[in-house]
């Protein structure tokens, strides 16, 4: 051995495993040509490449290990279930489209239908039908100006958190459906 | 390195938000990412031991348990690193390293060879695994990521939070020593020499 092979001895792992610059790779080839302790070296490093190479066959599967973790630890499976945080703003935005959707749609019928029952068929009915009217009549007119600013804030609110829930009951979901 | 390079692809933080809200979805893609890391570490510090599965799962139990305590500063996979070595070393504390014989390793050999190139691959194999487990455990640390975890000098860097330099000359002096300890008992061989 000579002091060129120690240098080269250094390199020869490195050569192996591919992992040398065409400077220093030219070197070893040049070398190793004509050097036959480091051949036989360097054949030892390929063949020991080639053993560790196949080294990790001998790693179980991931995806098994990681069932038996989670089967371990009793963590069940819930792949579509969305969490209850996520659950509650939408369940309150879509009863308040329909509760909201629902007056609107009630209190014209409840109009018509007091005009009709007020038109008369029946007696009990008109009767009914009249003191419906009637009340609706003697409403005092400072009362329907009571009434129409509570609509009025009513309906603000109404719609305000009818936005704030939509707004996070959809951001929450998308949220989700990234997991 | 072999990990999935899909579209849907989620990183180390969004896998961790998931756990933490419970998905197990997320926590069992986390662990079959980190499988091949965790592995190699308790591999490396146990040797060929029955229990190595087992110590795998329990630090994937512990990983789970303090991942609320995570803090994103750092790596993921060095914090898994420690708990995984952490983990194997109260393993070799507790149970006395039976230092299982070397003929019982159970290797799988590729099945085109004939009888006799498996039995020679198979003999090789052990051979291998009972020099490696004279290393030094660094020497031993790096070679099993690389090789068993099959992981880049980057990611082994990143793990074990080593300089590159200096996980690449770690490799290539146990591959050296791995050599010498290889040379050194083919000449006892030779010379008919056996140890007391
Ligand atoms: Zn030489």
């Amino acid at each position: 051995m000579t002091t060129n092979c120690e240098h080269i001895a250094r390199l020869l792992p490195a050569y192996a495993e591919d992992g040398l610059d065409a400077g220093d790779k030219a070197r070893v080839d040049a070398h190793v040509s004509a050097c036959e302790v480091c051949r036989e070296s360097l054949a030892f490093f390929t063949q020991l490449e080639g053993s560790l190479a196949e080294r990790h066959t001998l790693r179980p599967a991931a995806s098994a290990s990681a069932r038996r973790v989670v089967e371990r630890m009793g963590l069940r499976p819930q792949r579509h279930a969305v969490p209850l945080l996520t659950r509650f703003p939408a369940m309150v935005s879509v009863a308040l489209v329909i509760s909201g959707v629902a007056a609107l749609l009630l209190r014209g019928w409840m109009q018509e239908l007091a005009a009709r029952v007020a038109m008369g068929s029946g007696e009990f009915m008109r009767d009914l039908g009249t003191a419906f009217s009637v009340l609706l009549e003697r409403l005092p007119a400072g009362m329907e100006a009571v009434a129409a600013v509570n609509e009025w804030i009513l309906t603000t609110v109404y719609f305000g958190v009818l936005a704030l829930t939509l707004l996070t009951g959809s951001w929450m979901v998308l949220r989700y459906a990234r997991e | 390195m072999g990990e999935g390079t899909g579209v849907t692809r989620q990183n180390d933080p969004e896998l961790i938000a998931g756990a933490l809200q419970g998905s197990e979805k997320a926590f069992r893609k986390l662990v079959e990412r980190y499988h091949p890391v965790v592995y190699s570490v308790v591999r490396a510090v146990l040797g060929d031991r029955d229990d190595v599965e087992d110590v795998v799962q329990e630090v994937f139990i512990k990983v789970y348990r303090g991942l609320a305590k995570f803090r994103q500063e750092a790596k993921f996979s060095t914090w898994i690193y420690r708990i995984a070595r952490n983990e194997a070393m109260n393993t070799v504390g507790k149970k006395l390293v039976s230092g299982q014989p070397i003929e019982e390793v159970l290797v799988e050999t590729p099945a085109h060879l004939r009888p006799d190139e498996q039995f020679h691959r198979r003999a090789q194999r052990s051979e291998l695994e009972g020099h490696m487990a004279r290393l030094d455990q660094d020497y031993r640390m790096v070679l099993e990521l690389r090789y068993m975890g099959e992981k880049s000098y980057a990611q082994i860097s990143e793990t074990m939070g080593l300089p590159m330099g200096t996980v690449k000359s770690y490799i290539h002096r146990a591959k050296i020593e791995l050599k010498k300890l290889m040379t050194r008992q083919t000449t006892e061989t030779r010379a008919g020499l056996r140890k007391p």
